[in-house]
């Protein structure tokens, strides 16, 4: 039997990787005093596989084809067998809606430390039910959000007792700029812009990826490389002239491009803002909890990137004429200068540890 | 501070004898409880008809699995389907009644057969699987009905 603690990080699907790529980020600092076990409901499971980690996975209730009652049952069956495997310390739940079956397994278990990793920035009038659901971790811990001053949202009326730490980026530092575009294939002189609308799940980005594209080669300044989902269709562009990069992380890239358009979702958000990437923001309207429209605007209105509401063609237009100068990108870059470190992993980590007590790490 | 918390801090403040005939009180409960309205021990009902058969496909490629599965014995079967290929978009639209990704190593206990035993043994009880096959055994065995051949 291993000496060391086992520490079970549970992610919900979410639409795309956010809350997998949290608990990831947490994870990499837990390794080395901890066995770490991702257990996820999110169809990327790969990735976190790829990423070397003891990977679990039940699918999620709307892959599952049974009744909300069932598959909390599913659930609850599934936790309980983990924690007679893997008999963890502590149990790290990264999402915005505690399950009914996660919530009976903790209750169950008092000898787990249950903590509860939330993002804030819910949109208002949101959530009351999840968040009443709070009683059944030991701790909250909120990572910070860059837009946490535009944070209106009901998480902000809960702060009591809630752990704050950075806000947490996953993934390795960029390589440099020279090594990722000799690896992109990319010309070293040109200047290039990264496309990376989001997973496609929520709503359909196919044809505002394809205005992007279009509004970026059709200035005549800049070329494009497109990311696509890992866990998405792959997406065939309609212009030969753009890349397209299939990877996750892309923030091993990041220093190839000169300026992005990114879904103003937790993780591009940060990832770009803490990496210092002039940005477009496209807030995704759709999502069922995160106020994407808070963040950008705020990003925009303190002239730490810019925002285009996925519609004006002119408003487009204008945001790729400013992204090419390069007045306008140094004084982007400036203003990210002055955010800091998106290192909020580590302080969960800690905490995590903490909770577990020195005779146990 | 939660209330979860709290009672935990409570419990741990209460002299032992007390604390352990607290525990003991609650654990009864529990158990009572569990007998009275056992809804986290209820088998899940896959959908379709015919004996349930687990196949362990763990080290096989899961596109050439899902494409071996003779599609008559699919329909008179309900597979629940173990695999360590974590490409979790091919779990949908396939024959079988359901796939489940099990890890493929040992787990942090070192004990990895213990394991592979325990979640195999997990899945029969939920799905109330009537019968376990290898998928590496089966596949010796050739043709295009390597799951009907192993499993009948």
């Amino acid at each position: 039997m291993s000496a060391r603690p086992t520490v079970m990080l549970c992610t919900s699907n979410g639409t795309g990787l956010g809350h997998l790529a949290r608990v990831m980020a947490v994870a990499e600092h837990l390794r080395e005093r901890a066995d770490v076990v991702i257990f996820t409901l999110s169809a990327a499971l790969s990735v976190p596989v790829d990423q070397g980690f003891r990977v679990e996975y039940l699918r999620s209730r709307e892959h599952s084809g049974l009744t909300g009652a069932a598959w909390n049952s599913l659930l609850s069956q599934r936790l309980e067998h983990l924690l007679s495997i893997y008999r963890p310390s502590s149990l790290v739940f990264d999402g915005t809606h505690p399950y009914l079956g996660l919530c009976r397994v903790l209750d169950r278990h008092d000898e787990v430390t249950a903590i509860w990793q939330r993002r804030g920035m819910w949109q208002e009038g949101k959530g009351s039910e999840a968040l009443a659901r709070a009683h059944h971790f030991d701790i909250v811990v909120e990572p910070g959000d860059y837009a946490a001053d535009a944070d209106h949202g009901p998480t902000t009326k809960q702060r009591e007792g809630v752990r704050r730490v950075a806000p947490i980026r996953f993934g390795p530092q960029p390589m440099s700029r020279e090594n990722a575009r000799d690896e992109l294939g990319l010309d070293p002189e040109q200047l290039v812009g990264l496309v990376q609308l989001g997973a496609g799940q929520i709503n359909e980005v196919d044809s505002m990826v394809s205005s992007v594209c279009d509004a970026i080669l059709s200035s005549g300044r800049a070329g494009v490389v497109l990311a696509t989902s890992v866990i998405s269709k792959p997406i065939e562009p309609r212009d030969e002239r753009v890349h397209v990069l299939r990877t996750f992380p892309v923030t091993a890239y990041m220093d190839a491009f000169d300026f992005g358009f990114f879904a103003a979702g937790y993780n591009s958000f940060h990832e770009a803002l803490s990496l210092g990437l002039p940005s477009v923001f496209v807030p995704n309207r759709q999502t069922k909890l995160d106020d994407q429209a808070a963040r950008s605007r705020y990003a925009a209105e303190h002239g730490l990137a810019l925002e285009w509401d996925g519609e004006s063609p002119t408003m487009l237009r204008d945001c790729v004429a400013r992204l090419v100068d390069e007045r306008v990108r140094t004084e982007l870059r400036t203003r990210m200068s002055t955010l800091a470190s998106a290192d909020g992993a580590r302080g969960v980590a800690e905490l995590v540890l903490d909770a577990l007590g020195p005779s146990r790490v | 501070m939660s209330a979860r918390t709290l009672a935990k801090r409570w419990l741990g403040s209460l002299p032992d004898p007390l604390e352990g005939r607290v525990r003991g009180w609650i654990d009864l409960t529990r158990q009572l409880i569990g007998r009275i309205a056992p809804r986290d021990r209820l088998p899940i009902r896959l959908s379709g008809s015919g004996p349930v058969v687990l196949v362990d496909a763990r080290g096989s490629d899961l596109v050439e699995v899902l494409a071996s599965i003779d599609e008559e014995y699919a329909v008179r079967h309900r597979l629940v389907l173990a695999t360590d290929d974590p490409r979790a978009h091919l779990y949908h639209a396939t024959s079988c009644a359901v796939i489940e990704y099990l890890p493929a190593e040992a787990t942090t206990d070192g004990t990895g057969e213990r394991c592979r035993s325990a979640r195999l043994s997990e899945l029969s009880r939920l799905y109330r699987v009537e019968r376990i096959s290898r998928f590496e055994d089966v596949d010796r065995q050739g043709g295009g009905e390597r799951v009907q051949t192993a499993s009948a």
